[in-house]
This record gives structure tokens, C-alpha cells and sequence, in this order.
């Protein structure tokens, strides 16, 4: 087929390019697979420990909302596959985007797929190789998770099956991505569509797996068919076929789509724009709110439904005790019915306190990629000065963030006031501990800052800062890492819940100072750095 | 009083030194050619004017005004158009124009309107959609139509066809006659010759000369490649001929053009069957007066 010559040679462009980046992802997911089955091995030896544990996980909604439910636990392997399953699909799902979206849209984007396209390479070449090496990418992630768990002694069959569903998983994100750099015209539009449908992807198994009488839903998601490939527990090879067809679909209709469209086109257009600017397009704020006006009302959009969703999801909390009256008893012993819902909702702020510090991140670094485009500085050779600019980016890099976590408090508070019958103000309390998740997102937006200012050309680290916090507050208490380093992460240090005891003041100050020194710093640096 | 006043210069990325003692003096009202090849250190210098690179060593004056401290109250008065032209994807053109126009000041709409008709802009058009020479021509036209007494121009005909070129020449005329001070960097002799009061020349981050185009007259020589009917001598001995080959009926050689006619009228004896005459390129001419090695490795 000659709309396929000179795949051979992209594919070794393509890796040659990625020779950093994917052996990053795909280590950090199998050290994490690492991490979690041996910590598994040492917190639950024997099967009556792993009972126990699977009980408290059946009858924590957030449990099972974030991981799905745990299948069996009859081995830590069956453990490890409930903790890393959709999570592990996850992270190779936006490595598999990032990765389609780089090696397509962009390249296509900034004119280099011009200049591939007229040498002797085929029209489908440079896709069809992107999907080649995300396909093999995630199969190497899997594949090494799996050698990852029988090295640890379980079993293997197990193994492969959990490996290739998280490859699986992967790899129909890589055949969705690829979709949708054919129907937009940008990389960051392809981005935002995959990712969008990743989330909701997320959301629709978080709500089958977190509803009673909803565990059907689960299979309406690509990430519910990870979880149905039941690694550890009955091993379903059928469902891994299931996410190799999906793959192959989806692949197959963005190599169609691209056949059919011109280069540099995309089947939703853009439209002309008008021939004069609107009187109020005359600065730095007006500039900024029309380049991030669709990521910040989009992501004010996705936080109030997921607050929505996550307050409604409580209510399954008091029907499960309601139903049981044994665990009725386990919790009256642990201080209550009111400890679970607590639980369930600190959980779900600390998500939100970090996917909005994340929309802080890419706020900022979308300064920083302006300015490696060169747009930049046309705007600082007018009478804008650095600092105003700056100072105009503060807007999605703090405040926005600090409107999401609160919107994602108040419609879960207003939901979990909606579905739970037992007299509390959820709405109040939900709002203030939203409120006081703030200076912990405010300390990676300052870091944000602080390395856009002093060292520009690693602004990347920022996502390191912030992946940073996310692993130690979400899984290092599960690794039994030492307090120190889990204080480490801005959100070791913020209280979850208001509980009646009142606010601890103290560490919330230090954290807005912490967050107002790195922005200074990072301003004064850039004041006097050279652009570019 | 000069416009620009840029003393010793010294600019390095990391092993590279991009300026190196470089000079520079414009004066109000005039159009200076900034002239050098490729990688010369015009950008740079032109970046350090606008206060947006700090030098690490020297000194810049623009309009009596220090770009590091001064630089929203010098940005008030001048315009910039830079070497590669980037747009913001979803702005139209017209609305990159409004947009850049406030944020220097002001914006005269009927000069505009003006400018994008001359030009043959399409304003409507986003950002991503428009050519490499159409961006060139949005940024054109919002410095153009600012209200502004300095214009710092990088290369900025090097995305616009000959027609556009000359319409380009029209409007800089104009500028002059306005009182405007224009800094036009390029490494195209001819563009500079055309549009330019006075010259500075650089190379490898130095100024290596400066003046009027008269004082820099021993530049612009004419290359003639001539076959002539019967074999002649004495060329030799013509007034402003240099590096004169004679092979048979086959005469190279380049001249001063002041004495261009006279050569041709010495040819003309001996009877031409055909004739080529050139201005030399800017790099011909680096190789002849400068540094050879250095540019020649370039």
C-alpha cells in the first residue's frame, strides 16, 4: 500500500524522539506496580489480613468510586490489580494521548508534517506509525507490570492478564486521540476532546462502581472493561479482545478520517473572525481571557459535575448501613456512620485540590509555551511591562483554581445535603473544607511561578511538583512512608475536613506565605531574565 | 541628540557570542539600514534595544531612554515588527492589530484601513490560517499604523513577494517624510540601498562599518563579465577597476560604480557580444573586505 511508504522510518523518528519521555512514563507506572505489591506483602501477609482489608474497602464508597471494586482477595496480586487497574489505564491512557497528539496534530501544526508529507512518505504513514508505537508503548508498560508482579511470586497468568488490560486500556485512548486530531485543528483542542472523554470515561465507572444496583454501568466505559478483565480473579481474556477491537475501530476510523482530509485541515473548522477587534480586546486580561476562556469555563463545567456527582455518591454510604446491620457495628466502633461519610469526603477534596492545582500548572506553562512561540514578546514591546503580565497570569495560575475547588465544595455539598438524611450541614462543611484546600493549590501554582521566572527552560518541573504532592498525599500513606516526607506535599499539611475542633490556622498561614514567597521570587526573576 | 546610541556591546548565550562590541548611533528622522548575514547578531541587538534581553556588557540609549528600566515608557513610543511573526491562533488578524495598537497606545484607524487595503490584507482571517508573508504583513500593519517616533523592523520584507516588497519601499518613504526614525535590519544590499539615509554593517556581532551610502560608495561595485569580439589590453590602467581577469575575448572584473560608464565605453571599442552586470551579494562583499575565513565557514 503506498499511503503507508516510509512507515518503517517514521516509527524510528518517532522513538528516536520519545527515547526520554516514554521510558518515563512507562518506569514510573512500574515502579508504582512495584511500590504497591510489595507494600501489599507486608501490610496483609496472609489471606485473613486481606480479608479484612477487602471488607473496609467494600463498605468505603470512595474505595470503590476511585479503584473499583475489589474482586478477590485471595492473593496480593488481586490487591495490587484493584490499586493499579484503572488508575494504571489511566496513566497510560495520557501517555497514549500525548503521545498520538505529539507525533500528529502538532507536527501537523507547526508545519514539519508539510515537510514529511512531500518527501516520498505515504499520506497515512504518519499516523498509522504514531499508533504503532503506542500500541507497542503500552503493550511494553504491560507487559513489564506483569513481569513486575510474578517477580513478586503471584501468579502468572494473573500477571498478563492485569498487564495486557492495562495496556488495553492504553491503547484505546492512543486509537481515540488519534480520532480526534483528525476532528480539530490544534494539538491543545485534541488534548482537551481526548481528555475530556477520558474523564468522563472515569466519572461513568466511578458512578456504576460507587452506586449500588449500578455495577453494570462499568461496562458503558473503556476503564470499566480494565476492570472486567478480573486479573486475579477468573482472568476474562474475552474483555482484553474487546479493548484490542476497540483499539483497532477507533485506529482504523482516524486512518480513514485522515485519508479524507486535506493537510493542515480538520472536520470541525474554524470560522472567519471579525475584520475589527470588540472594544473591550484593548489589553494583557482581555488577551489572557480570550486564549483560556474555554479551558477555565470547561473546567468549571467538569468540577461542578464532579462535585455534583461525588456529593450524591455519599448517599450510598448510609444505604450500605442501613442494608447491613454487622457493618452497622464495625462502625459504630470506629466512631459512627459520620467517620465513613467524613472519610469519603476528604478523600474527594484532596482529588479536587489537585486536579485544579494542576489547572494552575498548565495555566502557567501556557505562558511559557506563548513565549517560546515568540508571542510574547510582541505584547512585551509595548507598554505592557513584565510585571503586568505576570501579574495579569495570576488569574488562571491562583484564582481560577481556587473557584473550582470551591464550586466542586459547594455542588458536593449541596448534593450530599440533597441524598443523606442525617441533619448535617454538608454544604457548610464541604465549603469550608474546600476553602482550606486553597493554600496548598496556591504552593504549587507559586512553584509554578518560581521555576517559569528563574530557570524558564525547565518550567516542566512544575508537573514534577505537582505529581510530586499527588503521590505522596494520595499513595504514600499507603507505603507507610515516613511523616516526614509525606510533608513533603503541601496537602500532607492541610487539614481535610473541618471537624469541630476548628481551623488549624497556623499551617494554612505558613502554606499562602510559602505560596506568596515562590511567586515573588519567580516574579522578581523574571522581571530581569531575558525573553525567549 | 540621536535616536539610538548603542556603545560596546556584549551579549553571550552560553558559548556563543552572539554580540561582541558592537556600535551602533541612528539618528531622529532617519532611515538606518541595519545590515549583516544570517546569525550576524541583528536580533539580538534589536531584542536588547527592546529591553527584552539584558546585555552583559555595553551600554543602550533609545530615545534618551534605558530599555532595562525604562521600558514601558520607551514601548509608548516605538513600534516593533518582528523577525518570524507568530499570531495567536484564535485571534483574527484585524483583532491582533486593534489588540496591539491599544496595548502601544494608540491606533489611527483611517492610516489602518489604509495600511491593510495598500498591503492586500485579509483581516478576518485567524491567526493559524495565514501564510508566513500575511503575518509578516498583520504585524506590518499594526506598527505601521501606531501613532509612534521609532520603528524597529526585523527583516521585515523577507515573507513578502516583489509586489509587496514595493508597496513595503512606499510606506517607508512615507515614514520618512512623516519624521519618523526607521531601524531596518537586512541582509539585502539592495533593499538597504533603496530605503536607507545611512548604513551600519555587521558581522560575527561587531559593527564592522558605518556611514551614508555615499561614504560607503567602495561597497557597492559592479561585477562585469563581458565577451568582447577582438581580444583588448589596457584595461589595467582604467580608473576604478579591480581584480581584472582577461582570458582571450573573456573579460571579468568589478568596478566602482562611478566608473561603470566609463568602462562600458572602453568595452564598447572592442566591440561586446554580450555583457553581465551585477551588484556584488553582501556576502561577496564580506569575503573581499573582511575576515574571509571567519565568513567563509559560515
Amino acid at each position: 500500500m503506498t499511503t503507508l511508504t516510509g512507515t518503517r522510518l517514521l516509527v524510528r523518528l518517532t522513538i528516536r524522539r520519545d527515547r526520554v519521555m516514554l521510558p518515563l512514563w512507562i518506569g514510573a507506572l512500574v515502579a508504582t506496580v512495584a511500590a504497591t505489591v510489595s507494600a501489599f506483602a507486608d501490610l496483609y501477609p496472609d489471606e485473613r489480613s486481606r480479608n479484612a482489608f477487602g471488607a473496609s474497602i467494600a463498605a468505603t464508597a470512595v474505595f470503590r468510586a476511585f479503584y473499583g471494586p475489589l474482586l478477590s482477595t485471595t492473593s496480593n496480586g488481586a490487591l495490587t490489580a484493584w490499586r493499579m487497574g484503572v488508575i494504571g489505564a489511566v496513566v497510560l491512557a495520557l501517555m497514549s494521548t500525548f503521545l498520538i497528539t505529539r507525533h500528529t496534530r502538532r507536527e501537523e501544526e507547526t508545519g514539519r508534517l508539510e515537510l514529511v508529507g512531500s518527501a516520498a512518505i505515504g499520506r497515512s504513514a504518519p499516523l498509522v506509525a504514531a499508533l504503532i508505537v503506542a500500541v507497542v508503548a503500552n503493550v511494553a508498560a504491560g507487559l513489564l507490570c506483569s513481569v513486575t508482579l510474578v517477580v513478586a511470586g503471584e501468579d502468572a497468568t494473573g500477571a498478563i492478564v492485569f498487564g495486557l488490560a492495562l495496556a488495553g486500556g492504553g491503547a484505546v485512548f492512543a486509537g481515540l486521540a488519534a480520532v480526534a486530531a483528525q476532528l480539530t485543528e490544534t494539538a491543545r483542542a485534541a488534548n482537551g476532546l481526548t481528555l475530556g472523554v477520558l474523564g468522563a470515561a472515569f466519572l461513568v465507572r466511578a458512578v456504576g462502581d460507587g452506586t449500588a444496583g449500578l455495577r453494570r454501568v462499568r461496562w458503558l466505559s473503556p476503564l470499566g472493561w480494565v476492570e472486567e478483565g478480573r486479573a486475579f480473579a477468573g482472568n476474562r481474556i474475552g474483555v482484553i479482545a474487546l479493548l484490542v477491537a476497540a483499539t483497532a475501530v477507533s485506529g482504523a476510523v482516524a486512518v480513514y478520517l485522515n485519508g479524507r482530509r486535506d493537510l493542515g485541515g480538520s472536520l470541525l473548522r474554524t470560522r472567519p473572525g471579525p475584520a475589527t477587534a470588540s472594544r473591550s480586546l484593548a489589553g494583557p486580561v482581555a488577551l489572557m481571557w480570550r486564549r483560556q476562556r474555554g479551558a477555565i469555563l470547561g473546567w468549571a463545567a467538569a468540577f461542578i459535575v464532579l462535585g455534583a456527582v461525588f456529593g450524591a455518591l455519599a448517599g450510598s454510604i448510609g444505604s450500605l448501613i442501613e442494608t447491613s446491620p454487622q457493618m452497622a457495628e464495625i462502625l459504630r466502633a470506629v466512631g459512627g456512620p459520620g467517620v465513613l461519610v467524613d472519610g469519603y469526603f476528604a478523600g474527594v477534596l484532596g482529588v479536587v485540590a489537585l486536579s485544579a492545582a494542576g489547572f494552575g500548572v498548565s495555566a502557567m506553562l501556557r505562558l511559557r509555551s506563548d513565549e517560546t512561540a515568540l508571542l510574547v514578546e510582541p505584547v512585551l514591546a509595548t507598554q505592557v511591562s513584565r510585571l503586568r503580565l505576570l501579574a495579569v497570569q495570576a488569574v488562571p495560575v491562583f484564582a481560577v483554581p481556587a473557584v473550582l475547588v470551591l464550586l466542586a465544595g459547594a455542588t458536593a455539598g449541596m448534593a450530599a445535603n440533597a441524598t443523606l438524611t442525617d441533619g448535617v450541614d454538608h454544604l457548610g462543611r464541604l465549603l469550608a473544607g474546600a476553602a482550606v484546600q486553597l493554600p496548598a493549590v496556591w504552593v504549587v501554582g507559586g512553584a509554578a511561578v518560581l521555576v517559569f521566572g528563574v530557570i524558564p527552560r525547565w518550567a516542566a518541573l512544575a508537573w514534577g511538583v505537582l505529581a510530586l504532592s499527588a503521590l505522596l498525599t494520595e499513595v504514600g500513606p499507603v507505603l507507610n512512608l515516613p511523616q516526614l516526607v509525606l510533608d513533603i506535599s503541601p496537602f500532607t499539611s492541610v487539614p481535610r475536613l473541618i471537624s469541630g475542633a476548628g481551623v488549624p490556622v497556623l499551617p494554612l498561614v505558613v502554606l499562602t506565605a510559602v505560596a506568596g514567597a515562590a511567586a515573588a521570587a519567580g516574579a522578581v526573576a523574571f522581571r530581569t531574565r531575558d525573553i525567549g | 541628540m540621536t535616536a539610538i546610541e548603542v556603545d560596546g556591546l556584549v551579549k553571550t548565550f552560553g558559548s556563543t557570542r552572539a554580540l561582541d562590541g558592537l556600535q551602533l548611533s541612528v539618528l531622529p528622522g532617519e532611515v538606518h539600514g541595519f545590515l549583516g548575514p544570517n546569525g550576524a547578531g541583528k536580533s539580538t541587538t534589536l531584542r536588547v534595544l527592546l529591553g527584552l534581553l539584558r546585555a552583559d556588557a555595553g551600554r543602550a540609549q533609545v530615545l534618551g531612554l534605558d530599555p532595562r528600566h525604562d521600558s514601558v515608557a520607551l514601548h509608548r513610543r516605538l513600534a516593533y515588527v518582528p523577525g518570524d511573526v507568530n499570531l495567536w491562533p484564535n485571534l483574527s488578524g484585524g483583532e491582533v492589530i486593534d489588540l496591539l495598537g491599544r496595548m502601544r497606545g494608540r491606533i489611527d484607524p483611517r492610516r489602518r484601513a489604509d495600511l491593510i487595503d495598500r498591503f492586500d490584507l485579509d483581516p478576518t482571517k485567524k491567526g493559524r490560517s495565514y501564510s508566513k508573508g500575511n503575518r509578516q504583513k498583520v504585524a506590518l500593519v499594526a506598527a505601521l499604523a501606531a501613532d509612534v517616533d521609532l520603528l524597529l523592523l526585523d527583516e521585515p520584507t523577507s515573507g513578502l513577494d516583489p509586489l509587496m516588497e514595493g508597496v513595503f519601499r512606499t510606506v517607508i518613504s512615507e515614514e520618512r517624510t512623516r519624521g519618523r526614525t526607521v531601524l531596518l535590519s537586512s541582509h539585502i544590499l539592495s533593499e538597504v540601498e533603496a530605503l536607507c539615509d545611512r548604513v551600519s554593517i555587521v558581522r560575527a556581532g561587531r559593527t564592522v562599518e558605518s556611514g551614508t551610502l555615499a561614504e560607503l560608495r567602495h561597497l557597492t561595485r559592479t561585477s562585469v563579465q563581458a565577451e568582447l569580439s577582438t581580444p583588448m589590453t589596457g584595461l589595467e590602467g582604467l580608473p576604478g577597476v579591480h581584480d581584472l581577469v582577461v582570458d582571450g575575448p573573456r573579460v571579468r572584473c568589478q568596478v566602482d560604480t562611478e566608473q561603470l560608464d566609463e568602462l562600458l565605453r572602453v568595452l564598447g571599442t572592442a566591440g561586446i557580444r554580450s555583457l553581465v552586470c551585477a551588484p556584488p551579494t553582501l556576502e561577496q562583499l564580506f569575503l573581499r573586505h573582511y575576515d574571509t575565513t571567519a565568513v567563509g565557514s559560515r
